[in-house]
């Protein structure tokens, strides 16, 4: 996993790294008039004498980013149609992430989870650290079923500090609690963006002939001729989809909805640049 | 339908159908089974959409399920009615043989002409064309009937015969030699002077199809179905339900197409009961107009074939007597359904039986326009007068019936009381009516011999005069109302001086005075009448069951003449006397009328009208010690020219010693003839040889039943109502098609396989519209 993620990121990562907050920093961005309850220290006092008023200084924060992998590997992430399951690519895309998020020396950690955490690496910007994210990845097995709005919630209290979460699920959970999660993560101000991973066959639904379709995550299980279900699958399917990204575009988190057939540079890079757009318009 | 190759057992017809039924919902059952698994992530929503569409599923599914059964039960009547045209398929698939039961209506009503061609020529071309039909195919067997045929079918029991030979063609196997078979017998099919109905040739087919288990019989009919047979068939109904029940497909074929009108004549008889040669004998004729239209000016021609004596004691069988024409007859007009009747004279100077034949100008059915008749005419026909008391009350009823030399045909015999009593009582049936002038105290056995005589047929005319005992005549003739007597009588009455205007004898609505029923004739006005006998003032004629003919006066308590029927005989009683000591009425000319009308009335109990049917038997009995046991039987034949001669040899009628020979023509005749030996209407005559060396001969008229004359036919949509509840399939002689296979096929293939492609498309589009199809090429299957 080490060498597709090195393999991915090589090539399109270079200084595209900036932090969302001001703060300390050498690079100066503005001034701003000084009200009350701004810390004195960053009084421009040049200016004062000069023009007898206060102003404060803002730079770019020079941050150090704080990056959380949020890995779903739930047994709904076993499935897949493809030559990767759901698992092995989000596994893929984490791992790529945080080899991308050490190489800018920022500090990366991971939480794989189905309906509790499995396995927790803290956030380190070591550049060995990479190894305990795969390590982590790695040992857990899809277990269980998806409970993602609790894990989320977990995580905004486990992780104070601001930074940014990157949650990779199929997202099938209960989606209004997802979605609470998600807010809750917003409002603690971290920078939110869910990887959507659905294999081709949940988008497509390309079954024919009698099939028992047997549920991943519970004892549910349905006979079926898949083609007259196919059209009220979908719909089902495409609702839900709609939702998600209309909740995601309104708590202001960046969300991607990546098949498991894509390539996964292509995949990122559509993304990244999608969120680069979007930053430069905001 | 026409039956299939299943038809014959509806086990295996239930069973092919339940598979066929059984085979889709199994496969779909196994198909259910068969099923892939696979581990589902998103089962959230295939629970949701399945939620949604489970009802709609479902019902495509039954949808689908429908059609297929729907299809390949389709597929099976198809391969049925396959089995149906080809018998080699048929027995590869087990099929069975069909026997052809083809009924050929020959009543003479078949001999109906359209456009030169009768309804049998049409039978006779149909059954060709049945031949044909089945030459192309295997497993066929036909049996051909005759109507006629199957009406002796009560003979073979008593002769011990067997159904088959009924037959003209028993179970004949369809094969190379059939059609040269099938030739030669439809080539001696004729109409028949018979008038035999469906329903015996329906039932022998029935027991035919019985004894044959195992086939698939087919029952044609080939008929012109005529009104007056079809319109209620109630006989027939009952066998043709049999005959439907045992899977018989019933083919009605109707060989008569058009309505046509036809006169026939339908009775020939003498008018009255005198039959005496040397005096004019009125005969009877009547004919009617069976159509809906009238028919103007029609020509009746009438013969006679006289037989005298001479000829008859010393002539030889074989001989044609000649006819002698008699003027003929003419008909303004026949109204539509209406019959007339003509009356005309023929006179036979000799005794002897004589026939009578009356001719129709040609119309489109030729059987009914003949009739015959045979006149027994003898010199005399005699009657016995009893006088009780003076011989001077006879004189006037001798010469009544014997006025000077001239002949009434009427032969008295004037006898006393004690002569009656000893007359032997074949001898006093050989007379024609009895006249009684006065009644005394009989002997008992004197009343019980003219009780008899009466009540097998014989006349009683009785006169009450002076020498009447009307207590003995209450007792002996009257008996409570038991007796020979229409009334009792209680007392004379001495009737005085009419007034001015009343006549003495008033004629009643009565045959015997009818000539005289006017109130002024004449005649009647001249008649005195002095004294007479009365009933009790209680008697009515109408609680006697007596007919009045005349009135004393008009007074319904007097009456004069009064008439009843006793047995088979007759009654009268005139309440005065037949001499002049109490009447005048024999010097008035009504008395010699009154008489011979009485006599004709008297008379007509012995010699009732007899009419024979052709088919019917003829039989003779004669006495083992006046004749000797050979006959010879002149028959008519086809040509008017020629009679067939037929020797028979008597047997005795039952084993004892003198018992009667009998012999005979026809059906029922000792040595077994068939219905054909008295198939031809005309004069029949047997020549009996008595002991002495002389012929004696007996003679019949054989005529057609004239209600098969009406030939108006029960239409075709009549005849489909009246059969359709049977499944039978009606159609004109021209509709049978020749080729049987294009017949079925188009028939079966016009609905069974458009409606085939049909449910297949349907079912495809259910199938796509239940996904049973893959949604495009190359989509990977689970």
């Amino acid at each position: 996993m080490d060498l597709r993620a090195r393999h991915i990121v090589e090539g399109f990562l270079s200084g595209m790294h900036r932090s969302p907050y001001f703060g300390q920093s050498v690079e100066f961005r503005q001034h701003r008039e000084y009200v009350h309850g701004d810390d004195l220290r960053h009084v421009d006092w040049k200016v004062w004498a000069r023009q007898d008023r206060l102003y404060i200084k803002q730079f770019e924060e020079d941050t150090n980013l704080r990056c959380l992998l949020a890995v779903d590997v739930s047994n709904s992430m076993r499935y897949g149609g493809g030559p990767l399951s759901k698992y092995e690519y989000a596994c893929t895309v984490a791992a790529t992430l945080a080899y991308w998020t050490l190489r800018q020396q920022d500090g990366v950690g991971s939480v794989a989870f189905d309906d509790k955490i499995r396995a927790k690496v803290p956030v380190l910007s070591k550049r060995n650290h990479l190894f305990a994210i795969l390590e982590s990845l790695n040992v857990n097995e899809p277990a269980d079923k998806t409970d993602l709005g609790p894990l989320l919630s977990q995580i905004a209290e486990t992780y104070p500090r601001r930074g940014m979460v990157i949650v990779i699920s199929d997202l099938f959970s209960d989606v209004e609690q997802t979605l609470r999660g998600l807010r809750l993560l917003r409002q603690r101000g971290h920078d939110v963006l869910v990887f959507h991973l659905m294999d081709d066959d949940e988008l497509e639904f390309p079954f024919s002939g009698p099939t028992r379709f047997e549920g991943l995550e519970s004892d549910d299980h349905l006979n079926c001729n898949p083609r007259a279900l196919r059209d009220a699958y979908l719909e089902a399917v495409s609702e839900f989809l709609q939702n998600v990204r209309r909740e995601c575009a309104k708590q202001g988190i960046d969300y991607a909805l990546i098949r498991t057939s894509e390539n996964l540079d292509a995949a990122l890079a559509t993304f990244i640049s999608n969120r680069m757009g979007t930053r430069a318009r905001a | 339908m026409f039956p299939n190759l299943f038809s014959a057992s509806p086990a295996v017809w239930a069973g092919f159908i339940g598979a066929m039924i059984a085979l889709p919902v199994l496969i779909h059952l196994i198909n259910m089974l068969r099923h892939r698994r696979v581990k589902w992530a998103a089962m959230e929503f295939l629970l949701q959409s399945y939620k949604r569409q489970r009802n709609w599923v479902r019902l495509k599914q039954l949808l689908l399920l429908l059609a297929r059964i729907s299809a390949l039960l389709i597929a099976l009547f198809m391969l049925a009615q396959v089995g149906c045209q080809d018998q080699r398929l048929a027995g590869l698939l087990g099929g069975q043989t069909t026997h052809h039961y083809i009924l050929v209506d020959d009543s003479y009503s078949m001999g109906e002409t359209t456009s030169g061609a009768s309804a049998m020529d049409r039978a006779r071309e149909t059954i060709g064309t049945i031949g044909t039909r089945l030459a192309r195919k295997e497993n066929q067997r036909v049996t051909l009937l005759r109507y006629s045929q199957a009406s002796t079918q009560n003979q073979l029991a008593s002769q011990d015969l067997a159904l088959e030979q009924l037959t003209d063609i028993n179970g004949q196997r369809v094969d190379s030699d059939f059609a040269e078979l099938l030739e030669e017998r439809r080539n001696t099919l004729q109409a028949t002077s018979l008038a035999t109905p469906a329903v015996e040739a329906l039932d022998v087919t029935r027991q035919l199809i019985e004894q044959n288990e195992g086939e698939i019989p087919v029952v044609y009919l080939l008929s012109d179905f005529r009104s007056q047979e079809w319109e209620r068939p109630t006989q027939v109904l009952p066998i043709l339900n049999a005959l439907n029940e045992s899977d018989a497909s019933l083919q009605f074929i109707r060989c008569a197409t058009v309505n046509q009108g036809n006169l026939g004549v339908i009775r020939l008889q003498p008018a009255g009961s005198i039959r005496s040669s040397g005096v004019p004998i009125m005969m009877q004729m009547e004919v009617q107009n069976f159509s809906d239209e009238p028919v103007r000016n029609i020509t009746v021609r009438c013969f006679t074939q006289p037989f005298n004596a001479t000829t008859e004691l010393t002539g030889q069988p074989g001989e044609v007597s000649d006819e002698g024409e008699l003027p003929a007859l003419f008909i303004e007009e026949i109204p539509a359904g209406k019959t007339v009747t003509r009356e005309f004279p023929v006179f036979f100077s000799s005794p002897g039986r004589h026939g009578i034949r009356v001719q129709l100008p040609d119309d489109v059915l030729a059987a009914d326009n003949e009739r015959w008749e045979i006149l027994d005419v003898d010199q005399n026909a005699q009657v016995l007068i009893i006088e009780n008391g003076e011989a001077a009350g006879s004189f006037f009823l001798t010469s009544a019936f014997r006025p000077g030399r001239a002949s009434s045909g009427v032969m008295p015999l004037v006898k006393t009381n004690d002569e009656l009593r000893d007359l032997d009582p074949n001898d006093l049936a050989a007379v024609s009516a009895v006249y009684m002038n006065g009644v005394g105290s009989l002997d008992p056995s004197t009343i019980e011999k003219l009780k008899n005589y009466v009540e097998n047929g014989g006349g009683l005319a009785i006169f009450i005069n002076e020498d009447s005992n009307l207590a003995s005549f209450n007792q002996q003739f009257y008996e409570a109302g038991e007796g020979l007597s229409p009334l009792p009588l209680v007392r004379l009455e001495d009737l005085p001086l009419g007034e001015e205007g009343v006549p003495d004898v008033v004629a009643l609505d009565h045959p015997i005075l009818e000539p005289f029923r006017d109130a002024n004739d004449s005649f009647l006005n001249l008649i005195q009448i002095r004294r007479f006998a009365v009933p009790p003032l209680e008697w009515s004629a109408e609680t006697s069951a007596a007919e009045v003919a005349a009135l004393v006066r008009g007074d319904p308590t007097w009456p004069l003449v009064v008439e009843k029927s006793f047995g088979e005989g007759r009654v009268a009683v005139v309440t005065t006397s037949a001499d002049t000591r109490w009447n005048n009425w024999q010097r008035n000319p009504s008395f010699l009328v009154m008489l011979l009308r009485m006599q004709e009335r008297l008379a007509s109990g012995l010699k009732p009208a007899e009419e024979r049917l052709v088919g019917q038997p003829v039989i003779l009995q004669l006495a083992q010690d006046q004749f000797r046991s050979s006959v010879s039987f002149e028959k008519p034949t086809e040509s008017r020219d020629v009679l067939d001669l037929l020797e028979r040899t008597a047997i005795r009628s039952n084993e004892a010693d003198n018992a009667p020979w009998v012999t005979g023509l026809g059906p029922t005749a000792p040595e077994g003839g068939s219905w054909s030996e008295t198939g031809i209407p005309g004069l029949y005559t047997a020549w009996a040889q008595e002991l002495n060396g002389e012929n004696k001969t007996f003679r019949w008229a054989l005529n057609v039943d004239s209600a098969e004359g009406d030939l108006a036919l029960l239409g075709r949509r009549g005849l489909v109502e009246k059969v359709d509840s049977l499944g039978a399939n009606v159609i004109d002689w021209n509709e049978l098609n020749p080729n049987p296979q294009r017949d079925a096929s188009t028939q079966l293939s016009r609905w069974l396989l458009p409606l085939l492609i049909l449910l297949l498309v349907g079912e495809q589009v259910l199938a796509y519209a239940a996904s049973y199809h893959p949604l495009r090429p190359g989509v990977r299957a689970s």
